[in-house]
């Protein structure tokens, strides 16, 4: 049973349209900030014209947890969470799984790249090692 | 117009226990006449009512009751009422009344807060873990929940784990924590959890989210607790030495997450708590006892830091001291917390800090204690109060 977002106007892009790596970041064109979650106006210069963009959902991990506890009735445990930061998107941070083969050597530090499971209308961001994927 | 500052007059809580099936209001009710009666007050007196977050669905047992609730139990008329989930986290609703109380808008404001959480763990649904009504989510917790974060724990994890890289702490200093945690609420009736804790059975418990175990973790309950904010004028005429509420902080940079702060070493209460200072005289070496929010040990630390106890990433040096225990320079959560005395969402933490300032403290009383900081909330939710014993 998978927890899944409200689609809304604003956020419609990042969870429904993330493609062959690149995930839909909303960036204000007026003054290049991105802005994630993403909002209707821009923070920044409080611009109206904030568009989500394709950007590359490569990312470095800035912190995780390995979560052990099944916090629901079928939750599969051991897994990795992770908060990465985008590399093209200088600010924003994703948190989400992180599917790796060797859940003992992830660290800070660690290169990613980010996939996507469908589930409904949802394809939900996940990180993979850059390295495994590489390999 | 200098404004007179508001004083908290009473304290009440009810028994604290697990699966006790007995009503939300049954608690409250308990709570909330130990504190009137504590103030030297009946139920006339009180004219105003607050509570965090108010009546809430959204997670098992979190909020049962809103102020309507208990007024309609308690038979109370109130000139005032609010309830705050939107604030300076579990100390909203003490800000708010402090500012009626200030603005003559009540005199003696019922600040409560009730959980259910313990006896609604059930088919599969757990304490504080906000699964809601809705099939689907929305807010900031879409940005967590979907993702498979679903727990706060996961979230402190993230700032567990940096933390640890930045300064080198170690469970171990997180377990010196929570066993001197322990150790003080074994010196606390009130606190759940009575047996103590070593550092062995902290080092075997399982891990919940990495780096942190069971032990790292507070404990759903089901109990309520309720503090009495009065003007200050009023609370000349109350039973106990008024404990004035010297400033308070409740300032908050950057966006409602857990993961885009800039520095997740760091947390809103460094904001708050920043902001605290700015609006008095005292500093951090003036207090004399801390009582800081623990929904999760690495939190201690944090707020710690925040308070300008010592600088950032320092507290590891502190711990290892044994700074932070009840006979250290700076004695924190000497009720044993949320982490052995049971979650109550902060109310706990500032029923200890006045059990200590009145001088109650029985065995576990820091000697002398005059002056109390405070602080709610963990992530982006933080509000710090400083108590001055008049
Ligand atoms: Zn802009």
């Amino acid at each position: 049973m998978a927890v899944l977002p409200e689609i809304d106007m604003i956020n419609e892009a990042f969870w429904t349209k993330g493609r062959d790596g690149k995930i839909m970041i909303v960036q204000c064109p007026d003054c290049e900030r991105f802005i994630h979650p993403p909002e209707r106006i821009c923070p920044n210069c409080l611009g109206r014209n904030v568009a989500p963009r394709a950007v590359s959902g490569d990312a470095t991990i800035y912190s995780f947890t390995i979560n052990h506890q099944p916090w629901l009735p079928d939750m599969a445990v051991p897994f990795a969470l992770v908060v990465a930061d985008i590399d093209a998107a200088p600010g924003v941070r994703i948190a989400a799984r992180f599917e790796t083969d060797d859940i003992a050597e992830i660290a800070i530090g660690q290169k990613l790249i980010m996939d996507f499971e469908e589930v409904e209308d949802i394809r939900l961001p996940f990180f993979r090692s850059a390295q495994e994927a590489a390999q | 117009m200098t404004l007179q500052k508001a004083c908290i007059t009473g304290t009440g809580m009810s028994t604290v226990g697990r699966n006790t099936m007995r009503l939300a209001i049954d608690h409250l009710a308990d709570a909330a006449l130990a504190a009137i009666a504590d103030a030297g007050l009946t139920r006339d007196d009180i004219d105003g009512i607050c509570t965090y977050p108010g009546r809430s669905d959204n997670a098992p047992g979190m909020s049962p009751l809103g102020v309507g609730e208990v007024r309609n139990a308690l038979g109370i008329n109130t000139r005032w009422h609010a309830a705050i989930p939107e604030g300076p986290a579990q100390f909203g609703p003490v800000m708010s009344a402090a500012m009626a109380v200030m603005t003559g808008q009540a005199r003696h404001v019922l600040c409560f807060r009730a959980l259910t959480e313990s006896s609604s763990q059930s088919a599969g649904r757990r304490a504080s873990v906000p699964t809601g009504k809705n099939a689907r989510v929305s807010g900031w917790l879409s940005w967590y929940l979907p993702m498979g974060a679903m727990s706060a724990s996961n979230w402190a994890g993230w700032i567990a784990t940096r933390y640890f890289h930045e300064f080198d702490m170690t469970r171990e200093h997180l377990g010196m924590l929570a066993t001197a945690q322990r150790e003080n609420a074994t010196k606390n009736p009130r606190a759940l959890m009575q047996k103590p804790l070593s550092m062995d059975d902290y080092r075997e418990a399982r891990m919940i989210s990495s780096p942190l175990c069971l032990f790292d973790c507070d404990i759903p309950i089901d109990g309520a607790c309720a503090v009495i904010v009065s003007a200050g004028d009023a609370a000349k005429d109350c039973r106990n030495a008024p404990l004035q509420i010297e400033a308070m902080g409740a300032a908050l940079t950057g966006k409602d997450t857990w993961d885009q702060r800039p520095d997740l070493t760091t947390m809103a209460s460094h904001d708050a708590a920043a902001d605290l200072w700015q609006r008095t005289d005292y500093k951090a070496g003036d207090v004399d006892v801390f009582a800081v929010y623990d929904g999760f040990s690495i939190f201690v630390p944090l707020w710690m830091e925040a308070f300008g106890v010592c600088g950032h990433g320092e507290s590891k040096a502190l711990i290892e001291e044994g700074a932070f225990r009840l006979d250290g320079r700076h004695p924190v959560n000497t009720g044993g917390g949320q982490l052995s005395a049971g979650r109550l969402h902060g109310f706990g933490h500032l029923h200890e800090a006045c059990e200590q300032l009145w001088h109650r403290g029985g065995e576990r009383q820091v000697s002398d204690a005059q002056v109390a900081a405070c602080g709610a909330g963990g992530g982006f939710l933080a509000g710090a109060l400083l108590l001055v014993r008049q």
